[in-house]
Parts: C-alpha cells; sequence; structure tokens
C-alpha cells in the first residue's frame, strides 16, 4: 500500500502543479491592438470622441474597468510629447476575435482630447502609444499607430460656391491589407462664376493624394475595382511625387467628377480620412475640410491583416 | 492683470511626482524665461499651462482663452505644402503672404513640408504662431535650427509684442540669449519654482 502512496503522491502533486501553472498562463493578462492612423479634426472647442479598439483574452479584469482608470495619455516612446484625454466609456462588442489561436474580447474604448486647450496647434505623434494609468499603481502602454489633433478655421465648406455631391472610397487589398485606396468625388459648382480646383489635401500624415495620376470625368465601376484597372495602368501606392496643383474648371452650375488615387507613407488600415479641398474664384481662395469621413464600415480583420497586430503578454490579470 | 495663476499645483505622472506644489502667476505686458535642466519639469509645466495635461492636484486659473503657442516638437503631414497648412489656421491669405515675404518663405509657399529644411520649417511654426493676435505666446526653444539673420528677425517681432503690450513666455535653455528681452525668470528644479526679476 505504501509503495502506491510513493507513486500516487508525486504524480498527483505534479498533476496539481501542472493544473496551476496552465491556469494561472490562462488568467495572465494578454492585450492587443492594431495599429492605425487616429485623427481628430475639429473647430475649436467642440469635443469629439474617438475609439481605440483594445483585444483582451480576458472577460473581466482592471484593465476594462473604467473606474480603476486614473489616467490616459497619448505619448511618444520617448514621453516628451504628450497629451492628456479624457476616457469617455468602456464598451464590449458581442462579438469576438480570435489572435494566435485563442478568442479575444474586444473592448472599446472611446476618449476625447480635453476641452480647456489653448491652443489652436496642431498636435500630432507619430507611432504613438496609449498610456493607460490604473488605482492599483499598474501602467499599460499600447502602441496604437499615429495620433493627430487639429483644430482648424471651420469644417465644411468656407462659403456656398461649391458642393460636394458624390463621394466614394474605393476599397484595394495593399500588401494583404483591406484599405482605403483612391476617392471618387463629384463636385457642383453653385456659384455664379468659375471656380478652379487647386488641389486635395490629406490631414493624415501617412496618407497623400497623387494628383498627377488624378483622372476626370471618373471612371470608378464599383467601390472594390483595381485601382490599376481604374487608371488603366500600373499604379504604386507607395512612392513619392512632386508637389502639383489640379488644375480642373467647373463652370457656374456645371459638376465635375474626378478619381484621385492615395498615396502611403506608411501602411494602415483605414477606413477614415479628413482632407481639405483648396479651390479659387475670381481669384480668391476656398476650401472645403472634411473630418473624418468615414468610407466604409469595417470592422473585420483578415487573418493576413492580423500580422499587424501588437500583443502585449502580461505577467498579472 | 493676471493672465494665469497656479495655485499650489502638482502633477504626478507614472505614479512620479514631476511637479510639487507650484505657485506662480503671469501677467499681463511681462515677459518670462521659464529655465531649467531636462526633466525638471519644465515642459510639464508649459502642458499645464497649455491646458495639454491635467493638474493632479491644485488649480490653474485662466483669464484667456486662447494662446499663441510654439512647441518644441512640432510635426504636421509632410506631404502637404506651406499654404495650404497656414490656410487650415488662418483665413486673411494676405496677412499670410506678407508674413511668408517676411520671413523668406514666399518662394517655398508651394514645397511640400517635407521638403523644408528645419531652419524653414522652424520659421513655418512662427509664422502660424504669430499670424494669431493673442494676448499671451507661449514659445519653447524658438530659436530652433534658425540662423543669425532669422534670430535677429525673431527678437525684433518679440520687441514688437512687447510694444503691443503682449505677454511672453520663452522656456530655454539658454537664457543669456533673451535677457535682454526679459524682465522674469522662472527657474524650475526638482518641481518647484523660483522667481527672479
Amino acid at each position: 500500500m505504501k509503495k502506491y502512496l510513493y507513486i500516487l503522491f508525486p504524480t498527483l502533486f505534479l498533476t496539481a502543479f501542472t493544473i496551476l501553472v496552465a491556469c494561472s498562463n490562462v488568467d495572465n493578462l494578454v492585450l492587443s491592438i492594431m495599429p492605425k492612423s487616429y485623427y481628430i479634426v475639429e473647430e475649436q472647442y467642440q469635443n469629439q470622441s474617438f475609439d481605440v479598439e483594445i483585444f483582451s483574452n480576458l472577460d473581466k479584469s482592471f484593465f476594462s474597468d473604467i473606474v480603476q482608470i486614473e489616467e490616459v495619455y497619448i505619448k511618444d516612446q520617448a514621453e516628451s510629447n504628450l497629451i492628456e484625454l479624457e476616457l469617455k466609456s468602456i464598451n464590449k462588442e458581442r462579438s469576438k476575435i480570435e489572435i494566435n489561436g485563442k478568442k479575444h474580447y474586444i473592448f472599446i474604448f472611446n476618449f476625447c482630447v480635453n476641452t480647456n486647450i489653448n491652443s489652436t496647434e496642431p498636435f500630432e505623434i507619430k507611432e504613438s502609444f496609449l498610456s493607460l494609468e490604473y488605482l492599483n499603481g499598474k501602467i499599460l502602454d499600447l502602441k496604437i499607430g499615429n495620433f493627430t489633433y487639429t483644430r482648424v478655421t471651420h469644417i465644411g465648406s468656407s462659403n456656398d460656391d461649391i458642393s460636394v455631391s458624390h463621394i466614394l472610397g474605393v476599397k484595394n487589398t495593399i500588401n494583404q491589407i483591406d484599405t482605403l485606396a483612391g476617392i471618387e468625388f463629384e463636385l457642383e459648382n453653385r456659384s455664379s462664376s468659375t471656380i478652379r480646383l487647386n488641389s486635395v489635401n490629406s490631414l493624415d500624415r501617412n496618407i497623400s493624394f497623387s494628383l498627377r495620376n488624378t483622372i476626370s470625368p471618373s471612371v470608378v465601376e464599383s467601390p472594390k475595382q483595381d485601382v490599376s484597372d481604374i487608371l488603366s495602368k500600373d499604379y504604386d501606392f507607395f512612392s513619392d511625387e512632386q508637389f502639383l496643383n489640379l488644375d480642373y474648371y467647373i463652370a457656374s452650375g456645371e459638376t465635375l467628377s474626378f478619381f484621385i488615387p492615395i498615396k502611403y507613407d506608411e501602411l494602415y488600415k483605414t477606413n477614415k480620412l479628413a482632407f481639405i479641398i483648396n479651390f479659387e474664384k475670381q481669384g480668391l481662395p476656398g476650401k472645403i475640410i472634411f473630418d473624418n469621413f468615414l468610407f466604409f464600415r469595417d470592422f473585420s480583420i483578415s487573418l493576413s491583416e492580423k500580422s499587424m497586430i501588437e500583443s502585449y503578454l502580461y505577467d498579472f490579470n | 492683470m493676471i493672465l494665469i495663476k497656479l495655485e499650489n499645483v502638482s502633477k504626478m505622472y507614472k505614479k512620479r511626482l514631476i511637479i510639487d506644489k507650484v505657485n506662480f502667476e503671469i501677467e499681463s505686458k511681462n515677459s518670462y524665461i521659464i529655465i531649467g535642466e531636462n526633466g525638471t519639469g519644465k515642459t510639464t509645466i508649459i502642458k499645464i499651462i497649455m491646458g495639454l495635461v491635467n493638474v493632479s492636484n491644485g488649480i490653474v486659473k485662466k483669464e484667456i482663452s486662447n494662446i499663441g503657442y510654439l512647441p518644441d516638437k512640432c510635426f504636421f503631414p509632410n506631404h502637404i505644402t506651406v499654404s495650404v497648412f497656414l490656410n487650415l489656421f488662418h483665413e486673411n491669405n494676405k496677412l499670410i503672404d506678407n508674413h511668408l515675404k517676411e520671413w523668406g518663405l514666399y518662394e517655398h509657399k508651394d514645397k511640400k513640408i517635407s521638403n523644408l529644411s528645419k531652419g524653414m520649417f522652424q520659421k513655418l511654426m512662427i509664422i502660424n504662431m504669430l499670424l494669431k493676435e493673442e494676448d499671451l505666446y507661449i514659445l519653447d526653444e524658438p530659436l530652433n535650427g534658425l540662423d543669425a539673420l532669422s534670430q535677429k528677425k525673431f527678437f525684433s517681432k518679440i520687441m514688437l509684442l512687447k510694444e503691443k503690450e503682449k505677454t511672453v513666455v520663452v522656456a530655454t535653455h539658454f537664457p543669456q540669449l533673451y535677457k535682454k528681452y526679459f524682465n522674469r525668470v522662472l527657474k524650475i528644479e526638482n518641481g518647484k519654482i523660483n522667481i527672479y526679476s
């Protein structure tokens, strides 16, 4: 009997230890995030919020408990450039996402920038980190991508001379990422004079418009059409190009359609964009500013896009 | 008139005390230099005044809503041009052109920001700040990248702001360059502030 106990006890001990270790591993917090370009474009004294999607292996943890969060910052790696945020809400999505073979819960953190900022200077951090400081002393720094905050003179048109009658985002798969590849516009001249279209500029530092490859009238047939197909030639989404002005004229009461492909400095999945259309009427400049225009809703993350997800494994839960 | 008043202001960051019960006032028609070694809380004080970060304790009273601000590090979409950049924040194109001419950037106005030299970029940021008529201007290391001629221009602009009875605050590591133009020094050491006239 004693002989069996000698075998049984170590076996039981080992089994219990293995279970304990396995359980403690499962319970450790794993956070994942897909780096994106975040930007807020607003007029003075607005309180525009933005969402950051964070994936967690744990359904419940201090990480997603709003009352536990003391302070929130967006900062650069050196922590010299930082801005404090106000956390407005944390919501858990019904759906889950599979990362590295394990189900993760999707938490949407909704933030806004302090309303008491006294500057109208643009604020931008390339490769920014979201820093969450908790009452329990934990600090979680998560790389979220680029962050830009801009206060502009106005949103929309500076006058009623021109209106946008149609806008369509074209989505392509670039380096295995489904993202915005170009935009089709239709503008209407509502003034009594001819309007000259000068340029279209993005407010995202990663994205510029290829004015050199703009075509008018637009020949886009579907929002998923290949840009190369639209332009009837090969198109490189990454090469730099010299700045050019557009030189399109819209007669009074007429409309003009055109398609502009975009270029990426660094590829982030993009479904929103803030941009400016600059025009001229009788020698006087005007502009239309779009804040964070949503071109398509896309919460899905394809298998290939998952390689871009940054994961953080903590030794606590 | 007191434009900004900090009362017992403390700031914790990453559970560390960066600013410790600081009291000071920024009065109108005065000019200040903020000095202090790296990591002493100089930039944090500016960020608190600008409203970029909140205080952990204490009160910040502000009698003004807008402050002209020149950050020490500034980035912006590289692919937009000088004129498009300035047009984002200012409506008066004639005034924009005048400033560009004055600072020697007019012939570069259709250049992408990415193609500007460090000095040109700094001039652009100074123009952007000066285009707004404010009562208080805060500048963090404003001479970064400026050549001797542009530094002279910068100080002439400071004199002009002073003549207009504006308040100017400069944070710098090189106070000797400014002492002729500024009448008060705020020295930050270990999160505390001392004021000298």
